[in-house]
Formats: C-alpha cells, structure tokens, sequence
C-alpha cells in the first residue's frame, strides 16, 4: 500500500507491505526497512526495525497520531486520510472564526452582554486553565447574538462559547454549532 | 508523636508525604474535592475526607473544612506541603487556635516572611546581604523614577506578597516604568489581593541558588547545602540540581551562614528554604525565604540522604534535631526534572486532560514522586504538576546521562509534557558546562523545536500501529465510558 505522511513539514511517500500479522517492509524514499512489530498495549508497541529494538508509546486515530520514542513525540498525519476528510466537511467549517477556548478550562468572566456590539480582537471571555487565564476575543467586528456559557462553567476545547453575528455580509456568517 | 496526620494537599507532594507518614506509623488523612475522588493521594491514605467542589476556595484553599476534616478524624497534626495553604498565616493560625499542630512555621514568621519588604527589612538588619531595592508609595511615579535612576537600568518590580512570578516585571527603560508598575501592581492584586508592589536592581546573570535549612524549636538551626535552580520558564523552575557548579566549598559555607543567620533573624522553627541570587563574582543576595517544603526537596534529600519530610514531623511534634551540621555531607549529584501537563511548543501553557497511559522510568538512582496514574484525569483547576523525576549519580555528568536515559524511557501519553525539552536541554552544552543562569532558557532555547531525528522511524511506527492487530481488544478492557471522545483523540496534538 501507498501513503503519504507528514511529520512536522516533511510528506513521506512510503510504501508499506504486511507480510504476516507481525512483519512488515516499509520503503521511506530509498530506504527500506524490515520491521518486526509486537502490541504491548493499546498505546505501546514493540517494534524491531532492521535488528535494532524500539520502544515506541502511541496515541490518535487512523488519521493522525502523536507518536513518542526516546522521550521525543512525533506528530504524524496520513494526508490522503485527512483531505479525503476535509472534502466530505462542508468547507465553512474551516475558518478558524469562532470564540472558542484552546484547552479545557473554566469559564472566569464573561465581558460582554447579548446583544452588545463588539470589535474585532475586543476581549470578550476570560477563561482559566490549571490556574492561568487566557482572554478570548472577537473574531471580528459584529453583535453578540448568542452567550452558550455561564461564569463558572467547565467548557471543553474547541467548544463554541457565543455566537456574534459579522456586522457586514462576509463570505461566511460564522455561526456554528456547538461541537461538543 | 502524632498518631494521625491530615494532609492537606493533592498529587505528587501528598503522596510523597504519606510514604514518610507510614514509615513512621503514623496514620494519614487525604483530603479531596469532586475531581479528584480518585486521586493518587486519596488511594494511598489510610482515609480521606471529601472537601467539596473542585473550586479551591472550596477545597484545598478552605480553611474551615479543613480544620473540620482533621477534628472529626482526629487527626493532630495538618501537613500542608507546598501551594494552596503551605504559606498562608492565617491557616497557621487556625490551626493553632483549634490545637492541631500545623507542620511548619508559626504564623507570625510566615507573615513576616511572606511580606517580602518586612522580609528584606529583617535580613537587612542582621547582616544577610540583600540586593539594591526599594518601596515607593505606589501612586508616585515620580518617587519610582527617581529610586531606578539611582540604582540604574535594569529594576525588577515584584510584589509585596508576591511569588511563582506574578506580579514581576523586569524595566529596562525609564519610559516602560509606569505601565510596568501599573500592570505588576494590578497582576499582585488580582493574584494575592495586595497590590504592594517593590523595586530591585535587576541582576542581569544570576544563578538562583538557594539553601535548605533545619530549625527546630530548641534554637538548632542547620543548613543542607544548595540547590541551583536556575533554569525556569515563566519565571518558575523546571530543572534543579544539587551541588550547583558555581559554588566553591568557601562559597558554600559562607552562603550557608548567611541561610542560617536568616532563619535565626527571623525565628524560624521547622524547614525552610533562603533564596539566594548569586552573580559572576560570587556576591550573593537575599531573594526570600520559602517557608514550606519546597517542590524541589528531593535533591536534597538524595546527596544528603535525609528525609526532610520526617525532621519536619519530627520538629512539629516538639523534638530536638537529631543531626548536626557536621553530619550533613554531600555525596555525589542530583538532578530534579519536573514533569508537567505543558506544551513546551506553545509557552508552557498548560496541557489538561486524560492520562491514557503511563510508565514511569526505573532503574539505579531514579526515584520518580508520581501523583498520577493511567486513566486519571489532569483537571483543570489545579497547578498542572504531574510528576517529579530525580535522579542521583556519583558525579554531574553522570548524573546528566541518567537523567537523559530516564526521561527517553519516560512515556506519558494524553497529555503534553516538556519531556522532550527537558531531553535537549540535559543533552545541550550550555547546560553540561554549568551554564546555567536565571534566563538559561530565553537565551539558549527562546525558539525551541524538538530535535526529531527519527522520523522515518516515526512514520513507520505510524502505520505498523494501524495495521497491527489488537488494539481494539486491548482498548476494551476499560470501560466504554473511559473511551476518549473524538476531540480528545484530536485535541492533544492539534491544539
């Protein structure tokens, strides 16, 4: 079989073959190797490549998975997987335009109202994540239509907060729905 | 002696404490709030009691339920470790007024030492060399100009109840003061809810080195030699060692006087920590005192080989130290690395979640004071520390390789950690030539990016994990509900 990964900037086409339910030939570029593979555990793997021992802790889906060996973590999409994805998305889920917290934290202060008119990068929600805070803002211009969150309330990551409506006709009105 | 003690902290610093507990036959108590009813500490308590919501003002940072907590267990003495109430006088002092004896100082040492101006007052009068500084009354702009012209770009403005680096700016500028002062003084404010703020001289390349000191209540006072923290990200350590490079014997003794005529100046009875800055020249300042167990005791711990934890009971229950100076001799090096929920890419910030797998390291001289387990959660209330990884060795080199190994054979996965950071940062020349000054990390790894040199090897890892059969059968035997949620097995490395 034939894939294309990306670790950090770099695609891979790489070639991968089962010989048994233990060995596999995988051809990186001009370098094949002979890998010898064990399941430890869900997340642990011992693998023999060419005669040399790894020990290699594993986390993800098919599609992209955080992978660590010797203390340093590598994070590897499949690319075919992920555009094959992102085609059946319907394309305005993309943009990154949403009041939304980078982790899982707890709601601190919310700085607007309903209803309130807001700038682009005006500070809108203030949360807090093992006792440091982060100030979300507006994404841009526009009114707020729609507060999800109380003062207090455990949100998770990516979790839509409130929806603001864009003042001027863009090529996308923003809201989206709640994801979790 | 005690019979029963109640802990009054969470993670890796109460499970470290009950080991001490039960080797002495002392019965522990854990305390806990909603989150963490399945917390390490609470397992491995002889009891525990439920505090309330994970808010820490409605947990660990409340006094009254705790207090309640060690009546109705009957527990005689509270352990408060480090954070939440380890340095707050007032619990101190409930603590006394309902006869339980709070394992540390009294509360009025640790309001005065907590009150970083009355602290360098102290020192300053009994001899304890402390840095060029300065209080102004804060509304006149005027005052602080003039008090940093005199002392000279660039002043450190801290505050007065101040630490963990809150409330701490470095000015390099007399344009930069005021915005400086304003946002220190409003950072202090919301942080301890005291907006005091004071200037220092701002020491360019210092080494934070500071000296672990024993005081009972008889008038013993010992010093356990240094440790060199220098190496900190946000203004807090992340690596600590022990002997620093940059002390000579003479060195050492003079600093260890200074430590111990601090804690004589200042009454101190039980362990504490004096922090030192120490330049180039050897002339070393009074930064403050810590007065708790510090996270990074194990070093001690290790070259000295004393159980602080233990003489800190001990000295509670009213004992005289049963060591000396002459019997604290330093043997060989030790190194602390602290594993944190962080994303070493991304400023440190803090990495929540669920732990899906853990192995911590073993071997020869590695001891690793764990508070977490496979399949806890990391909530989000509290400091994200999840672990402390110290290793002793006969020398620093070789305590830098074992390091090295351990950290390689560390595996966390769910949630970031600096692992790999700390990794280049042991492997790095700066840091094996003893480099290490307090802005180590701004000047040698400001711009940090793992060094992956197996990618290849990654990738096939990568699809030899897809393709292997079993997984799903080892998966299940956990609980379904235990199954990350699609934005858990996204999250952690898409964030």
């Amino acid at each position: 079989m034939d894939y294309r990964l990306k670790c950090l900037d770099t695609i891979f086409p790489i070639q991968c073959n089962m010989a048994d339910a233990n060995n596999f030939t995988v051809s990186i570029e001009n370098q094949q190797m002979n890998v010898s593979a064990h399941r430890i555990s869900s997340h642990e793997l011992f693998l023999i490549i060419d005669g040399k021992h790894y020990n290699v802790f594993t986390q993800g889906n098919d599609q992209e998975k955080a992978i660590q060996i010797n203390g340093h973590t590598y994070r590897i999409e499949d690319v075919d997987l992920l555009e094959q994805q992102t085609i059946k998305q319907s394309s305005t889920d993309t943009v990154p335009s949403d009041v939304t917290p980078p982790m899982p934290s707890i709601v601190m202060r919310i700085l607007v109202n309903e209803g309130d008119h807001v700038k682009k990068s005006e500070s809108v929600i203030i949360v807090s994540a093992m006792k440091m805070e982060t100030t979300l803002s507006a994404p841009y211009d526009g009114i707020v239509k729609k507060i999800h969150v109380a003062e207090g309330d455990k949100v998770a990551a990516k979790q839509i907060l409130m929806d603001i409506e864009a003042d001027e006709v863009k090529e996308k009105p923003c809201i989206k729905k709640k994801t979790n | 002696m005690f019979q029963k003690i109640l802990i009054a902290n969470r993670g890796e610093i109460a499970v470290r404490i009950m080991k001490t507990c039960r080797e002495m036959g002392i019965a522990t108590v854990a305390v806990y709030s909603d989150v963490d009813a399945n917390a390490l500490h609470v397992m491995n308590a002889d009891e525990a009691v439920h505090l309330g919501s994970a808010e820490p003002s409605e947990s660990y940072l409340n006094i009254d339920k705790i207090i309640a907590a060690a009546k109705e267990t009957g527990a005689s003495a509270i352990h408060p470790g480090y954070g939440f109430l380890a340095e707050n006088a007032r619990f101190a002092e409930a603590c006394q007024e309902n006869e339980i004896i709070f394992i540390g100082p009294s509360a009025q040492v640790i309001k005065n030492l907590g009150d970083k101006i009355t602290a360098r007052t102290i020192m300053a009068n009994s001899g304890v060399p402390v840095t060029p500084g300065t209080t102004v009354d804060s509304n006149n702009l005027d005052a602080w100009v003039q008090a940093a012209e005199s002392m000279g770009y660039p002043v450190l403005i801290k505050a007065a109840s101040g630490g963990g680096g809150k409330g701490m700016r470095v000015v390099d500028a007399p344009e930069n003061l005021k915005e400086s002062c304003e946002t220190a003084a409003s950072e202090a404010k919301t942080a301890f809810g005291d907006s005091t703020i004071y200037m220092e001289k701002y020491l360019d390349k210092a080494r934070h080195v500071e000296i672990q000191i024993l005081c009972d209540s008889k008038g013993n006072a010992i010093h356990l030699l240094e440790r060199e923290c220098s190496v900190q990200r946000r203004h807090q350590k992340i690596i600590e060692e022990t002997p620093s490079t940059a002390l000579s014997e003479d060195l050492r003794k003079k600093m260890g006087e200074a430590a111990i005529a601090a804690a004589k100046a200042s009454d101190y009875v039980n362990a504490g920590t004096v922090e030192f800055l120490l330049d180039d020249s050897g002339k070393f300042y009074f930064l403050e005192v810590n007065t708790r167990l510090q996270v990074e005791h194990p070093v001690t711990e290790m070259i000295t080989n004393i159980d602080l934890v233990r003489h800190q009971i001990e000295i509670a229950a009213g004992k005289a130290l049963s060591i000396n100076q002459n019997d604290i001799v330093g043997r060989g090096h030790a190194i602390e690395c602290r594993i944190y929920a962080e994303d070493p890419e991304n400023n440190f910030f803090p990495s929540p979640g669920k732990i899906e797998f853990l192995k911590e390291p073993t071997g020869p001289g590695i001891r690793n004071d764990c508070g977490v387990y496979t399949y806890v959660d990391v909530p989000v209330e509290y400091d994200p520390i999840l672990s402390k990884l110290i290793v002793f060795a006969e020398s620093r080199d070789l305590a830098i390789q074992r390091m090295i190994q351990a950290l390689q054979r560390y595996a966390i996965v769910g949630v970031k950690t600096a692992i790999g950071f700390m990794i280049d940062v042991l492997s790095s020349q700066p840091f094996q030539n003893g480099e290490t000054y307090t802005h180590f990390i701004d000047t040698h790894f400001g711009d940090w990016t793992p060094n992956l040199s197996q990618k290849e090897i990654a990738c096939a890892a990568f699809l030899v994990d897809n393709l292997l059969g079993g997984k799903k059968a080892l998966s299940m035997d956990k609980t379904q509900s235990e199954m990350p949620s699609l934005w858990q097995n996204l999250g952690n490395f898409r964030l």
